[in-house]
This record gives structure tokens, sequence and C-alpha cells, in this order.
């Protein structure tokens, strides 16, 4: 570990502030348990951005699954999911009400439930088994986010000088995939453990130097060029890209997915419930900010006071291992001191 | 939510279903993706779905980094697939 920081502290002395982004909550929680910030010179920042997948679900879709929920529709989600505050309620709190909201941990657990409505959400990592339940007629209110274009959107309105790109997201869709995102700062695609994201710091702090836009893979154990081509394969033939809503970011060009089977569609099957629905968020969190990169969860009035992991008041602070806001309050700082 | 584990496919059963062991305990998980899965290869699992296939050596040193970075999540992740 020490070889790379020499380094990064070396090459990085006649640098100006240069910004890093990493998009992966799982990048985020070992920086953040490594303290990896710490020990970086003080120009060179490492900036979380949208990597939770329930942080930047819209305040409507999460709206819309609980007024299934509450009309009845047994709905099942993702761990996390279910904790984070809609404009009125929460999912668990619908559960407590009666609603039918089960918390599943592998799609197999509802392939046999063709009335309940599965409630996805994750990037490109968990979307292969949304396929799987496409291909046993069931019917999904599809909340998947596609992270590439969200990058080119960051690149053109923040000051970005390189990307650690997504590990488990870049296994599904391939590093083929950011050779051809076309934006002008360079990638690295790097695993999970400290040394990695190191490393893949000094290899952007050296592009960045050349003025080179390229990208490395640096976790060739498991990303190849073409990807997972079985997982990408059925993704395609059950699902077209569709604009979707990022909390915090506004609506993406084909930054989400829809069902090609308008029957297994739950956005187009239940309509009617959703047309009534108008959500708002609390006007002091500050999630939507946090997951562009642009405040800390410290710079939140509510952090740590109202807003805790026990009581969230944010999507951030609801995921232990991926919100920004629930990595801070539990490794106890903020994340860029 | 992206976090991946590897483990070892102990048994290869019907509807692409396998028997994986991670360190000991052992989960049903699919294999939808994962071309021709075989009894003593390793595979990365992802909320009970196998997405890569991956070398032991490899696979070995990320269980145990896992194991000591995120404990936790280790075995929230499997408990869950138990289920």
């Amino acid at each position: 570990m020490n070889e790379y920081v020499d380094k990064i502290k070396k090459i990085a002395s006649d640098m100006g502030e240069v910004r890093i982004m990493e998009v992966c909550g799982g990048h985020t929680n070992t920086i953040m348990q490594y303290g990896i910030r710490d020990i970086l010179p003080n120009n060179i920042k490492l900036i979380s951005g949208p990597g939770c997948p329930v942080c930047v679900t819209s305040q409507y879709d999460i709206d819309c699954m609980i007024e299934l929920a509450l009309q009845g529709i047994p709905v099942a989600t993702y761990g996390d999911m279910i904790n984070v505050p809609g404009t009125k309620t929460s999912l668990r709190d619908a559960q407590a009400k009666g609603a039918d909201v089960k918390m599943m941990y592998s799609i197999d657990q509802m392939l046999d439930d063709k009335d309940r409505v599965f409630f996805a959400v994750g990037f490109e990592t968990t979307t292969p088994m949304t396929a799987r339940a496409y291909k046993n007629g069931i019917k999904v209110f599809n909340a998947h986010k596609v992270i590439p274009p969200a990058m080119k959107i960051l690149t053109s309105e923040m000051k970005i000088g390189g990307f650690i790109d997504p590990g488990h997201v870049s296994t599904i869709i391939g590093s083929e995939i950011w050779d051809n995102l076309d934006i002008p700062v360079p990638q690295v695609i790097s695993g999970f453990k400290p040394e990695a994201l190191i490393r893949a710091t000094y290899l952007l702090l050296e592009m960045i130097k050349k003025g080179e836009n390229k990208v490395i893979n640096d976790y060739h154990e498991v990303v190849f060029p073409k990807g997972n081509p079985i997982a990408v394969k059925q993704i395609k033939e059950t699902m077209k890209p569709m604009d979707a809503e990022w909390r915090g970011i506004g609506v993406i060009p084909n930054s989400g997915l829809a069902a090609r089977d308008e029957a297994l569609d739950a956005r187009i099957v239940y309509k009617e419930l959703f047309k009534d629905i108008k959500s708002t968020e609390n006007p002091d969190c500050r999630c939507g900010e946090i997951v562009r990169g642009m405040v800390e969860p410290k710079e939140c009035k509510l952090f740590g006071k109202e807003c805790n992991p026990q009581n969230p008041q944010g999507a951030c602070m609801v995921s232990e291992s991926e919100g920004a806001c629930a990595i801070a309050f539990k490794y106890g700082k903020s994340l860029s001191e | 939510m992206c976090l991946a584990i590897p483990g070892k496919i102990t048994e290869i059963k019907k509807d692409k279903q396998a028997t994986v062991d991670f360190g000991g305990v052992k989960r049903s998980v699919d294999t939808t993706f994962i071309e021709d899965p075989a009894v003593g290869e390793w595979v990365l699992i992802h909320v009970g779905c196998a997405i890569q296939k991956v070398e032991e050596a490899a696979a070995k040193e990320t269980y145990r980094l896992l194991y000591e970075i995120r404990k936790e999540d280790l075995e929230n992740e499997l408990k869950e697939s138990d289920e």
C-alpha cells in the first residue's frame, strides 16, 4: 500500500487540485473504512458519486411502491429499500399497517409468486436477476439505473478529473462499455481492496498528468472486455432503455430500464393508481447534493441529529454499506476529512 | 448492493441451480448466467446468483479480504441467501 501512497505524493506534488469520483458504494465503504482520504495529499480529493442504488431511487418511484402496497397489492424488494422514507411514509411503515411487503435477498424467493410486484432497484450488477423475474412472468416496477449515462452528465456538469469505475457493475457490462463512453477524463476499473483503490488513484493521476483519457481495467480477475455475455443478452431480451429520474440529478436520458413486455411493466399495469401521486422531499435533506458529490454529509443540518440510521430522514442515511451518510455516520467522520 | 462474494461450486442440481460453499457455509445458488458451471469451480455470487467464474487464488484472496473488512456484510449476505 505504501508504495503507491508514496508514488501519489510524488506525482501530486506539482499538480493542482484533482477531483476523482468513485461511483460505487462498495468503493466508498472501503475508502472510508481505511481512511484513504486521510492519507492522500490535500490537493487530491476523492468524491463519492451516485453509487448507492437506494439513494438515487426517486421519491416518486418509492411513493408509487408504497401506494401499491397500501392498495393491497403484494410487493417485494431488496433489503434496504423498505426503510427509505417516501413523501408520507415508508414501505416498512406500510407493512406495519398490514400491507404485504416482502423483503428478499434473492429473486428466487419470489419467482413462484406471480401476484406479487417486484420493486427492482440496483445498478447493472443487480439487473440480470430482474431479467430472470421477467422470464418467469413476474410484474416488475423497474427502478434500475444504468451508470454510464449518469457519469457522462456528471462529467459535463462538475469538475471531475477522473473516475474510479465500479467493479462488479463492470463484471456484468464489461470493460469495453467504458472505452466507448466518450468522456474527456481517464477511468480505472478497480476492485474493492484498499490497495486496489490507492493504485487506481495513482493510475488516474498518472493519466491526468499525461493528458490521457484512457480506460485501465485494473480488476481483470472478474472484469472482461465483454462482461458476462449471458447476463447482458438476457437483460437485452427482457428490457429496453428508458429515461429515468435520479434523486438529486433529475431525468437522465436512457439511464433506466423498462420491460419489453408491457404486461409485466407495473408502471403501465397500475398507472391508474399512480396518477394522483405528488412527491416531495424533506426540504432540509441534502441527499440530492450528496449523491452528486457536491456537499458532504456533515454539511447537512439533519445529519446525526434528526437523521440517523435508526430514523433516516433521507435515502443516503439508509444503506449502511453504500449510503454516503450512513457510512459517514458509521465511521464517525466526514467523507472528506 | 453491488457486493459479490466468491464461493466454490460443490454440486450441480437441476434448473441451473447449484450448491456453493462459502468458507464452510453451503448455499443454493442460481447459475443461469454462467457458461458450463462445474463442480470445483469458483464463482462470484451476487444476491443469490453467480455472475462470473473466478480463479481459485483470486477467489480465496477476495474471500479473506471480505472476511477481514466486511465481516458484517458477508455474514448478512450468507444469512440472507439461506432464507
